[in-house]
């Protein structure tokens, strides 16, 4: 395959034409090969006929005339193709070419009319114009009293102007067959670029429903063999997914049973750090089911993201952390309200761990509105951006997770974003700082 | 206002033993007599199954046989008695339809039991509030102004349908205010109706919070400010309100 490469083109349609154009080409050689050879064929006995006819005619005619006569007859007898003259010497076999075709058509000339290989029939081929193609038939036959008759052809009997003729017909041929075939290798090959289209989108966001009807029988085939496979991946999934939600479930009851057990140790500091602990764990179990949560979230509503905003900033405000707001009074927008909290309060999350002072930015124009939560932290290094947004993904040790997350928080914004048709935009800040901006295309409908 | 008598009783209904146990032995050690039962056709057979010798009921979602749902709608169609879901579902979805079938509350296991205290003691003194008023049903909608608060899903929204945003201390503070209407509220009565969430923090968090909602609410369609302060004694609400 490597050899080839170059040559052999990447596209089915361009190899499907590659193929056509070799099969047509084969198929042009070889017809014109048989159809000339068959023509020429035709061609030289309707010569070889004529000839034998003429000649036979005149020889009889000048043999039955007294010689006297003669010469002006052989003139008499010259016609459209044919011309006669009367000769003392035979033709000299010199004067001519001879040919294979030749050959063949003296032998055609004896089979219709075999007195004129006794009259010592002779034919040469004449080239009367240097340069050219064309050849004229020339020769002599004897007539008893030792004169010659000698005949030459008018017109060329050489067939290239035929042989050319053909092939251009067959040549035609071959192009008119070809672009129709070119045509429909492309409208056969659309159903599958089209194919190729959808199923290079699998698994990127929402389920993609292959739906070949107009197709070729196989691709209807391949596209309900993508459905299925889409099926069985689904459910795997689905059945991962549900089996981790129900163990987080599962341990929120024992986790339950130690958090009350806890609360019987006597040393307060054990007690306290226990109590940490667990609260660490729920935290983490949160996480986890929220994550999973994200992919079914509630309908959009109209949400008023300026009060939302600022809830936010209250609650951690409250808990010690102050975080600005800046942005307007009344912001409204279809969202998914419980979703965008999260995405929102994730970003405040980091940006209370990373940094000393931080704030969220709402702001708005015609099609995109956008929310940065920004603070004053180390930052990230820019090529840790996209691997930090996938789950499960945290920065190294050394910068440390204080809140005990298990790396789903800039996951679960992100894929909120995505739903919303928006993405999440991490960006450091000058001198230092991270801003990370939810963006949001307007949109006014209300179940999108 | 009365504080958590001696005497009160609860009903406790949760599937794991250990658990079960602790819980029951949290609530009774804060002064509350509590009966547990593993399962709701436990409780069914037994002899407090009537109610009238209860006065709060803390129900497990999943349990063995008929769920905490379809035991909290059952007792709905009867009784107005407080319920307060402990479950180990965290969903907003989950949350949701526990509060709308008639659930006072919903914890997420694991429950802090200071918090549990708390909540219990926050609802006991709701529905006492509501035991002179039979005719208002807890939770029910209520508007002012083009305004919509929903007590049971606990949102708020604008005249223009609009979703707006406040915490739910924020919104204690609003349905307190809202259920009593251009009538003075203490400060007091205030914060002891916002959950205890914010304990200690004082008189000052109600005028925060009171600040806070004001900006949100922004003013009526009259101009004037929505949450009046009457200097020294507490708040009035002044749109007029209907369920």
């Amino acid at each position: 395959m490597s050899l080839g490469w170059s040559v052999w083109p990447q596209g089915l349609t361009s190899r499907l034409v590659l193929v056509l154009v070799l099969v047509m080409t084969a198929q042009f050689l070889v017809a014109g090969l048989l159809i000339s050879g068959d023509e020429s064929k035709i061609q030289r006995e309707d010569i070889g006929r004529r000839i034998a006819e003429q000649v036979t005619v005149a020889e009889r005619l000048i043999e039955s005339v007294p010689s006297g006569q003669r010469r002006e007859l052989a003139q008499a007898l010259s016609t459209q193709h044919l011309e006669f003259r009367l000769v003392d010497e035979p033709v000299s076999r010199a004067a001519g070419r001879q040919s294979e075709m030749l050959r063949y058509l003296e032998a055609d000339i004896f089979a219709w009319e075999p007195s004129l290989q006794e009259a010592g029939l002779w034919i040469a081929l004449e080239d009367r114009k240097e340069l050219s193609l064309d050849s004229y038939l020339t020769g002599s036959v004897e007539i008893g009293d030792g004169s010659w008759l000698a005949f030459r052809t008018r017109e060329p009997v050489t067939n290239w102007r035929w042989a050319a003729f053909t092939l251009l017909r067959v040549g035609l041929v071959a192009i008119v067959i070809f672009g129709t075939a070119a045509v429909l290798v492309r409208t056969l090959n659309r159903p599958l670029v089209r194919l190729a289209e959808s199923a290079s989108l699998i698994g990127t966001d929402a389920r993609i429903h292959f739906d070949e009807k107009t197709g070729p029988r196989e691709l209807r085939r391949v596209s309900e063999a993508l459905n299925a496979m889409q099926d069985r991946v689904d459910d795997v999934l689905l059945q991962r997914t549900r089996a981790l939600a129900a163990v987080g479930h599962d341990m929120r009851t024992p986790l339950a049973r130690i958090r009350l057990r806890i609360a019987r140790i006597e040393d307060r500091v054990e007690r306290e750090a226990a109590e940490h602990d667990v609260e660490i764990m729920g935290h983490m179990l949160q996480e986890l089911l929220e994550y999973f949560d994200t992919d079914d979230p509630a309908p959009r509503t109209r949400t008023d993201l300026a009060s939302l905003c600022r809830t936010i900033c209250d609650g951690f405000e409250d808990l010690g952390n102050p975080v600005g707001y800046s942005g307007p009074d009344r912001l409204i927008a279809q969202v998914h309200h419980v979703g965008l909290r999260r995405a929102i309060e994730n970003l405040v999350d980091n940006a209370v761990d990373h940094g000393t002072s931080r704030g969220i930015v709402l702001r708005a124009d015609d099609d995109m509105i956008r929310i940065t939560v920004a603070d004053n932290g180390p930052g990230i290094p820019e090529e840790e951006f996209q691997r930090l947004m996938r789950p499960f993904e945290r920065m190294d040790k050394a910068r440390g997770e204080a809140n005990g997350g298990i790396g789903l928080g800039l996951a679960i914004t992100a894929r909120v974003a995505e739903l919303h048709g928006g993405r999440l935009v991490l960006r450091n800040r000058e001198p230092n700082g991270l801003a990370a901006t939810i963006e949001l295309p307007v949109c006014d409908e209300p179940s999108a | 206002m009365e504080l958590p008598a001696r005497g009160q009783r609860l009903a406790l209904i949760e599937d794991d033993g250990p658990l079960r146990m602790l819980l029951a032995r949290c609530i009774r050690e804060n002064g509350f007599e509590v009966a547990s039962f593993c399962s709701a056709a436990e409780f069914a057979a037994s002899s407090l199954a009537d109610l009238t010798h209860l006065d709060l009921i803390i129900l497990d979602i999943m349990l063995p046989g008929s769920n905490g749902i379809d035991v909290c709608r059952k007792i709905r169609q009867t009784s107005k008695i407080p319920i307060i879901f402990i479950s180990a579902r965290a969903s907003q979805t989950d949350r949701i339809v526990g509060l709308e079938i008639g659930a006072d509350d919903y914890l997420v296991k694991p429950v802090d039991p200071d918090e549990l205290i708390a909540r219990i003691r926050a609802v006991l003194r709701r529905a006492d509030g509501h035991a002179g008023q039979d005719s208002e049903p807890a939770g029910a909608m209520l508007y002012f102004d083009g305004w919509r608060l929903d007590p049971r899903r606990r949102e708020l929204f604008a005249p223009e349908g609009e979703r707006i945003s406040v915490s739910e201390a924020e919104f204690d503070l609003l349905v307190t205010l809202a259920s009593m209407p251009q009538r003075v509220v203490s400060r007091a009565l205030l914060l002891e109706n916002s959950r205890g969430r914010q304990s200690g923090q004082g008189d000052r968090s109600v005028d925060v919070l009171i600040s806070r909602l004001r900006q949100k609410l922004g003013s009526a369609s009259n101009g004037a400010d929505m949450i009046r302060t009457v200097r020294g004694l507490g708040y009035v609400f002044v749109p007029e309100v209907t369920r």
